[in-house]
Order: structure tokens, then sequence, then C-alpha cells
């Protein structure tokens, strides 16, 4: 006969243990990889998302640069074609207006208030001039502070004028150090000069404007049309300059109303390179937040232009685009513990049923041991059984008394084998906790009759008086099997534990909801000091009937605790000599 | 006739014993050590009751009655399942399968098993 059990048991430890790794392990893994995951696209899609922007930005700002450049081109081409317009003849007060007028500057160039001609003169050449001039005004000019003994610049001719022109022509421009100055550069270099930040004269006067700001730009023209070689030559040919007047937050409105307003900031400065002034300012409307900022610088004729931008984050990236690195990253994270926790939850369950299974394996394992152990013991005893019941019974002829008295004893002692092999599987079970209620429905007065039946020919043995008083029926829902094995021992307890002539008194009775079966008897009764073993395992008393009485120190034991399963009591009044009475109380639900 | 019983038992002390109280009790009977023996044995002979026992090498009394098929094969054959293997799952297995009755061998006294055969081949007997 084999036991199966261990190689059975050793595989579900065996995956019972691979399974309690992974439990806490996996799980983790799973949520600890997709959160990395998810990170990195995050990252990756953030990564991207700033080098979209940073060409965007970049884009903007060669763009910016061009127009900013195209526009000072165009600038610069207007005031070259009015120095062309000089050098093609002599020119008075109507054709230059004329001339300007083809421009229609307010309305495609209002960033310029005016474009003049200025005359340079020595002092010889002064007085012709200014006649001539006063001819072509209609009314006497003079030259404004200028010095007679000195070389002037004065301004001849503004378009479009206004009511201030009459007083300024005639104006000595050199008697300012700024305009002389960016004047006489564009002299020596035959090319266009710019002056720095100034304010102009038809503002000078109207302290109302804010953003005065304004240069000026300078183109000479020289005798005989054609610029001269050098520097010497241009100063003894100069014959005076065309200027163009830019209100210079005008000229920056135009060229940055070109970017997005919303989520771009820049700021002008504008000078001679290191003295550079703040000139015009834009400020973004968009919501506040991380910006990103860059810086432009740019050299045209000779002025330093620094634009400093800031761009915000969502500077040509929609709210969506931006907020996509933060949501994959908590997506993925809410993604991952998702993950992470229907992992846990599912080895979880299964690590349980695997441990379910292993506790029922083992279970049944012991089921298994204690069974095979109790077969083994019971069948020798078993094959003495049959063979002496058969002689007894007569199989073999008729016995002699002698003969019938020592085989009846070697039977009863077989039998006190078989129960005590009974009582202690029972005793192994009930503390392996492998007894399991089998509840049927049956008469419990029957079966206390049945138990006593059994023990007549023992009371009869002992010429002992027994008296029954038991209720008519007593149905109950319990486990029968068991209860007959508590009924029976209490009973035989009561025959062993009397003397020879002493009376037992079994009575069943209804009691608070259940049955009340007493057992009482005239026999040696237990001393005070005893009763706390009285329900132990093994525990056998020393009485005076203690050597004729066989038993296994086990009966009460099993009895206590098959009754408490049955959610039942168990009690004793005792005293030595006094006999004993034990009741026992089993509710009928 | 004789009514026919097979006991099915592995240990040969106790199929001896039951072989020759049930003998001397007229019945006719035939022993086999194995559920596979006594399969062998049905094809040729059929009994009226079958003593099981549940423990037994070679074909256990489970996958005995298994192959046996009682309640579709051998309706009026009464099987009385004799053992002192007392695992509650096995019993229950057994009756699922078509046992009568069980009783633990080591509370069968020869004459209650007399008694017990009787009883189940009586007419009004189960």
């Amino acid at each position: 006969m084999q036991v199966k059990m261990p190689a059975a048991t050793q595989r579900v430890i065996h995956l019972y243990k691979r399974y309690v790794t992974y439990t806490t392990a996996t799980p983790v893994i799973i949520t600890v990889a997709i959160i990395v995951i998810s990170l990195a696209i995050a990252m990756v899609s953030s990564r991207n998302l700033a080098s979209v922007q940073a060409q965007a930005i970049d884009k903007q700002l060669k763009e910016n640069q061009l127009l900013v450049q195209s526009n000072f081109q165009s600038y610069s081409q207007m005031v070259l074609s009015g120095v062309g317009r000089l050098n093609s003849g002599p020119i008075n007060r109507q054709q230059w207006q004329q001339f300007v007028d083809t421009y229609k500057l307010q309305q495609n160039f209002p960033a310029i208030t005016s474009m003049s001609v200025t005359r340079y003169l020595r002092p010889a050449d002064q007085q012709p001039y200014v006649q001539l001039l006063s001819q072509d005004y209609n009314r006497p000019i003079t030259v404004i502070k200028g010095d007679a003994a000195q070389d002037v610049n004065i301004l001849a001719y503004v378009s479009p004028e206004n009511d201030r022109t009459p007083t300024n022509v005639g104006f000595n421009l050199y008697s300012d150090v700024m305009r002389r100055q960016t004047m006489q550069a564009a002299t020596d270099i035959s090319s266009i000069a710019i002056t720095d930040q100034l304010q102009l004269f038809v503002d000078a006067r109207q302290s109302s404007l804010s953003d005065g700001a304004a240069f000026l730009m300078y183109a000479p023209y020289y005798a005989g049309s054609v610029p001269p070689e050098t520097i010497e030559q241009r100063r003894a040919a100069i014959l005076g300059h065309v200027a163009v007047a830019f209100r210079t937050s005008e000229v920056f409105r135009q060229l940055l109303n070109k970017i997005d307003q919303e989520h771009v900031s820049a700021e002008v400065a504008m000078g001679r390179s290191g003295s550079e002034q703040v000139v015009y300012r834009t400020a973004a409307t968009g919501p506040s937040g991380p910006r990103i900022q860059r810086q432009q610088n740019m050299t045209i004729f000779g002025q330093s232009i620094k634009v400093s931008y800031e761009f915000d984050s969502n500077f040509l990236v929609s709210p969506t685009q931006l907020h996509a690195p933060l949501t994959i990253g908590v997506f993925g994270s809410f993604i991952a513990l998702l993950v992470g926790t229907i992992t846990l939850f599912f080895l979880r369950s299964r690590h349980h049923r695997l441990l379910l299974d292993q506790e029922r394996e083992v279970a049944r394992a012991k089921d298994e041991l204690l069974s095979l152990a109790s077969h083994q013991l019971r069948t020798p005893a078993t094959g003495v059984k049959q063979y002496i019941g058969m002689v007894l019974q007569g199989f073999v002829g008729k016995l002699t008394p002698v003969q019938e008295e020592l085989l009846d004893k070697a039977y009863k002692s077989n039998e006190r084998q078989l129960r005590t092999i009974n009582d202690i599987l029972h005793l192994a079970k009930l503390d392996l906790g492998r007894i399991a209620l089998a509840k049927s429905h049956f008469n419990l007065t029957s079966l206390v009759r049945d138990v006593v039946d059994e023990q007549l020919q023992d009371i009869d043995a002992g010429k002992l008086g027994l008296r029954l008083n038991l209720l008519k029926t007593a149905p109950l829902y319990a486990d029968e099997h068991m209860l007959r094995m508590v009924i029976e021992n209490i009973i035989s307890n009561a025959v062993k534990y009397t003397e020879p002539g002493g009376k037992i008194w079994v009575r069943l009775q209804h009691k608070n909801g259940g049955y009340v079966i007493e057992v009482k008897d005239t026999g040696v009764g237990i001393a005070e000091h005893d009763m706390p073993l009285l329900f132990q395992k093994f525990s056998r008393l020393l009485n005076s009937r203690s050597h004729v009485v066989s038993g296994t120190g086990v009966g009460l034991y099993l009895a206590y605790h098959l009754i408490e399963m049955h959610k039942g009591t168990i009690s004793v009044e005792s005293a030595p000599g006094k006999g004993s009475t034990f009741s026992i109380f089993i509710p009928s639900i | 006739m004789a009514q026919k019983i097979l006991i099915i038992e592995d240990e040969a002390s106790l199929s001896e014993a039951y072989a020759m109280l049930l003998g001397q009790a007229k019945y006719e009977v035939m022993v086999a050590h194995d559920g596979k023996q006594a399969l062998d044995t049905i094809n040729s002979w059929q009994p009226q009751l079958i003593l099981l026992d549940l423990r037994m090498p070679i074909m256990d009394g489970v996958a005995f009655l298994k192959e046996f098929d009682r309640p579709h094969k051998h309706p009026d054959v009464k099987v009385i399942v004799l053992s002192n293997y007392d695992m509650q799952d096995e019993i229950d297995e057994a009756f699922r399968l078509g046992a009568d009755r069980y009783i633990l061998k080591a509370w069968a006294s020869p004459r209650e098993i007399i008694n017990l055969v009787k009883d189940a081949l009586s007419p009004k007997g189960r």
C-alpha cells in the first residue's frame, strides 16, 4: 500500500513558493516598467515639442530679421531716389513736394514723418542761396542758428509741409551735434547714415507726444552727380543731404505687428553699438508661465538694433500639444498602477487558491495517513475477531464451558484493542481538526435505548440495577455516530466504575431548547482534586476500580470535544463514594 | 440453488474467514483478491451479492465499482462495502457508485456479517 501524499504535497508547496515570490515582484515590475515607458514617451514628446517650438522660433526670428532688413532697405531706396532726383537737375520747393507726394508717405510709410532736402553752404554761398530760397518760399528766409563765418547745412525743403515748416526752413542742422556728425559721416562714406535716437524739431514743442523718439536717415548728394572717390573730394563736392525722419516706435510697431502679439513680447533697443537704448516694447497678452528668451542683433547703416524676444510656452503650440507630455506621463502612471493592481489582485487570488489547494491537499494527506494507520492496525485484530467469533458461534462444534470462557476473554480483549484503535483514531482526527460533523435527523431516544441495550450484558454481569427514564421520542438533528460514541462512553463508564450491586439511572429530558441526558450511578465517584483532570487527554484517575477497569483515558476527552462541537455542554457532579452524575446538554438546533 | 456471493478482499486471513463463515451458511462463495480478479470472475460467474473491500492492490474498491457500474450493468447485484479504511471521501464515493451498505470490518462480528448478508439477499432487503 502506497502513500501518494508526499509527491503531490511537494508539488503544491513548490508552486506555492514560486507564486509567493511572483505575487509581490511581478506587479511591481509591471508597474515600474509601464511608468518608465510612459515617462520615456512623455520625455521624448516633450523634447520633440521643445524642438518643434525652437525651430518655429528660429524661423520667426529669421523672418523678423529679413523683415527689418528689407524695410530699412526700402527706406534707403527711398532716400537714394531722393538723391537721384536731386542729381537729375535743379529743384524747387514745389517740385520736391511733388516728388515726395508720389510716395504717399502717410499711406505707405506711416513711420516716416517727413522727407527733406538740406543744403550745405560755405560762408560765401550762404547769402546767395538764402536769397534764392526766399524767392522760392516767397518770404524772407534766414539762416537760423548759423554762423556767417562757418559752413552750415540748412533745411531747404520739407515734405509734407506743416504749419511749422516755414520757421524751420533755413535752420542750420549743423548746430545740432548729432545731426552734424551723422551728416558728415554720410558725406564721408558717400552712403546712408542714421542718427542715434533724438527728438525731431517738429516734435520739440509738442510735449504731448509721449514717444517722441525718432531717428533720421541721411544720404549725401554731391556736385557733378557722381559721388567722388576720396573723402577730401567728397567733402569738397558736398551739396547737401536728403533726410528722412522716422518715428522709431512706428517703425518697429509695423515690423512687430507681423508676429504673434498674444504669445510674444519684444523689446527693441537701438543706437550705436554698446549704447543702445530701448525704443520700442510690446507685451504679450497670453498666459503667464515659463518663457523662452531669444535675442537678435542686427547692424543697419551703422546702427545696432537689438531685439529681445520672450516667447511664452503656448507660442505656435496648441494647449493639447503643450500638455501632451504631462498627460502621457499622468495617464501612463495611472494605467501602470491600474495594471499593477489588477495583476496583484489576480496573483493574490491565484496565490490564495493555491494556498487553499495546498491546505486541502495537506488535510487529505493527513486523513489518508490516519485512515491508513487505523486500517493497518485494525486488520489483524479483525482477523482475530472473525476466527474467535466463529468458534464462539459454534462453528467447530459445541465448546466446553471453560473453552467458551477463555475464548470469550480473548474475544473481549480483542474488542478492547479495536476500540482503543478507534479512540486513538478519533483523538488524532480531533487534534488535527479533521472531525467534521455529519448531521442527520434521528431519534435520540432510540439512540440512547440502543446504547443501553448493547451494554445490558455488562450491566447484568455487574449485577447492576438499571432505571431508564426516557422521552417517548426525541427528534434531533446532529451527528448520530459521534453522539453514539459519547453516550456509549458515559454509560460504559458508569457501568465500569460502579461496584457490583450498584444502581444506574439514565434519563433523557427536554431542557432549554434542547435535550439533557443524565447518567447517574452509585459508583466510586471522583475526588475533587481529580475533577480538573477528568476531561483531559490520556488521564485515568486512580480509584478503587482502576485495577479492574481498562481504558485509554481518551473517552471523556473525546466526549467533551464532540459535545462542544455540537454547541452543547457536558458536566459532572460527584464526590468520592457518593457516585457520579454526568449531564450532557445538546441544543436541538 | 445456493445464492452466490463474491468476496473481494486482499487480506487472505479475512477472505478465508468470510468464505468459511458464508460457506457454512450455505452460500456459494468465490474469492477475488483485487478488483481486476473480481471483474474477471464476474464475467463467468454471476454473484447475487458482493462483499467489497476498499483498499486493495492492482484495483481498489472504488475503481472496481467504477468498472463494475452497478447502476447500469448490474442493478440486481447487492454490494456491501466492508472495509477497515474509513476515509469518508472514499465511503461517500462508494455510495455514489452504487454500494448498498458500508460497515467497518472491525465492528462486524461473524454473526453480524451473516445477518447483513441475509438481510441484503432477502426479497425485501436492500
